[in-house]
């Protein structure tokens, strides 16, 4: 064994790989889009090579766009929806699946779990066929068992559409994350707060949820990002349409900087997505009040 | 509730009790079998338009009662003219493997540092890491784009797992530090007392005892990277080195009339690694969920 000095440097040595990838490929570009936001940089013709510091004049023609601020309400409208519906089906399902041990548990489990591994590109093909329009779309059919005539999903309801899809897609991994925290507490709570009369309604309000409540946060933080950062699911779903229905932050940004050529536009909407990540980390550790 | 009412209606108690379970049982059943056939009815259609034979009435793109069994999907899927699988399927299992392994690697090395060493700002770095996750990806690719152009790696799979490893780095550093600190020094000690160096006994005594953990991270890394597809739509435009989401997306978007059997052949052979997985590792892939989620508690 080396002198204590000499493998303190060989430890530190051992950290410089991940971190030298982190730098160059994670952390620089996340900064050099605050540069290039500060820029008229295109990424072809002229203002390719010859580009010039404009100070906010790409702020200015972002705010100014009626596309961003409906990009930024899509985003906001696909997050609530998807944190809501997950939540309550996931909350749900982990509150009967803690209380129970059900025949045939393990299958069912890995029935609600299973979407989770399913590539985006691969949702949005079987989405396509569950979304379609007229009698013979599958979710359609289904809803005709409960006599609902069919309807036009993506093109009437495309924000519903792309929301299902992601609580399908992501509905298990809600609940086998409040299924994790439930069971992490501890019985004897449970049942004194029965002795001292507390109906389901109040152990749940007052002791569950506050006792799940770092898993609760997590979650919420992991999903809000997650529907920041989408652009697979529904880029392959809807490609923003019809129209700009669908168009989320995410497509806005594409379309800015690689269909569009307007870098300066698309770096200052990702440093907007920056900042907007940023303050809700910093809100939901806040509001849990969670040491981290 | 059960309490109540045996002081009220001592007689009553034993069927109200059996009633009441019943009849919960029965809802707790009726919502968890609901959810667990709405979360596999998608799945139908891939298999029956995959390897069914289409009533010729009926469009591609609809659920169909197949009239009989067909491989024709997949022989179009493996036709190098039309679907060209075999050489997206190389590209992908080539890119995310490498994405995969240089995670595992960079990730074994710095998580069994933070593990063992101690200096000062340890804790602030670890934190600083967890945080990195909060930068949207979607937010890093255009200049992500312009290092990868810089750097000659435009276009090139190395490029791709470059970008797809580096993205893992601090969640799987995270999960294979906690499984490091698991490691009892001690054994450690007793190979350094038999001369061996940090590397080697990294090598010979912690990785060995911390493989489940190494296993959980590349399931999830694998997880994680195998359906990504907005870093290859960006980074490669040859046909050649796409990879199987992008072929596949391509084809959505260049036939007016999508031959959506083909499609789900396509789907089937591109799904496989994830549902092997699945079925194979479906405990490391919840334990390493668990254990990067309950990383910061």
């Amino acid at each position: 064994m080396a002198s204590n000095r000499v493998d303190k440097w060989i430890l530190l040595g051992f950290l410089v790989p991940a971190f030298v990838l982190l730098a160059a490929f994670y952390i620089f570009p996340a900064l050099w889009a605050i540069r290039i936001s500060f820029t008229d940089l295109a990424l072809t013709g002229a203002k390719a090579l010859n580009y010039s510091f404009v100070g906010f004049k790409e702020y200015q023609k972002l705010f100014s766009s009626p596309d961003f601020f409906n990009a930024l309400g899509n985003t906001i409208l696909y997050t609530v929806g998807t944190c809501v519906g997950q939540f309550t089906i996931g909350i749900i399902a982990a509150l009967l699946l803690s209380r129970k041990k059900l025949w045939g548990q393990t299958i069912l489990m890995s029935a609600i779990i299973l979407p989770l591994v399913v590539p985006s590109l691969i949702q949005a093909l079987l989405w396509q066929n569950m979304l379609a329009s007229g009698d013979f779309g599958t979710l359609n059919r289904m809803i005709g068992f409960l006599g609902i005539s069919p309807i036009q999903w993506v093109r009437d309801y495309p924000m519903i559409s792309v929301i299902l899809v992601n609580f399908w897609n992501n509905s298990g991994f809600a609940m086998i994350l409040f299924l994790a925290g439930l069971e992490n507490i501890p019985t004897e709570l449970l049942e004194s707060a029965q002795i001292d009369g507390a109906n389901g309604w109040q152990t749940l309000r007052y002791i569950k949820l506050p006792l799940i409540r770092f898993v609760l946060l997590l979650w919420l933080l992991l999903n809000t990002l997650g529907c920041l950062n989408t652009f697979d699911l529904v880029y392959a779903l809807t490609r923003g349409g019809p129209g700009t229905s669908t168009t989320i932050m995410g497509i806005f940004m594409y379309n800015e900087g690689f269909r569009y050529f307007e870098l300066g536009i698309g770096s200052a909407t990702a440093v907007v997505m920056l900042l907007i990540s940023f303050v809700i980390a910093i809100i939901y550790v806040r509001l849990m009040r969670v040491e981290l | 509730m059960a309490v109540v009412s045996t002081q009220e209606k001592p007689s009553a108690r034993f069927e109200d009790y059996l009633f009441a379970k019943r009849a919960e049982r029965v809802i707790i059943y009726i919502f968890i079998i609901g959810l667990a056939l709405f979360n596999l009815v998608p799945f139908i259609w891939l298999f029956v338009s995959a390897f069914g034979v289409k009533p010729a009435e009926f469009s591609s793109l609809y659920l169909f009662t197949p009239t009989g069994l067909t491989l024709q999907h997949f022989a179009d899927a493996f036709d190098p003219k039309k679907g060209n699988v075999i050489r997206s399927m190389l590209n992908s299992v080539g890119t995310v493997g490498g994405a995969v392994l240089l995670a595992i690697v960079v990730c074994t090395l710095a998580g069994y540092a933070l593990s063992r060493a101690r200096f000062r700002g340890r804790r602030e770095l670890m934190y600083g890491i967890l945080i990195l996750q909060v930068i949207p990806i979607t937010a890093t690719v255009l200049p992500l784009y312009l290092v990868m152009r810089d750097l000659k790696l435009l276009n090139t799979l190395q490029g791709v797992s470059i970008g797809l490893g580096t993205v893992q780095i601090p969640f799987i550093l995270w999960v294979l530090k906690g499984f490091f600190d698991a490691v009892p020094m001690e054994l450690e000690e007793a190979a350094w007392l038999d001369g061996a160096s940090r590397l080697t006994a990294l090598r010979k005594v912690v990785l060995p005892m911390a493989l489940p953990g190494l296993g959980a991270a590349a399931v999830l890394a694998f997880n994680n990277s195998w359906g990504q597809f907005f870093l290859p739509l960006i980074m490669i435009s040859d046909p050649n080195k796409y990879l199987m989401p992008q072929a596949m997306f391509k084809a959505i978007l260049s036939y007016t009339d999508i031959d959506y059997g083909m499609m789900n052949a396509m789907s089937f052979v591109y799904i496989v690694p994830s549902l092997l997985f699945f079925f194979f590792a479906r405990k490391y892939l919840i334990r390493g969920v668990m254990a990067g989620a309950l990383a910061g508690s």
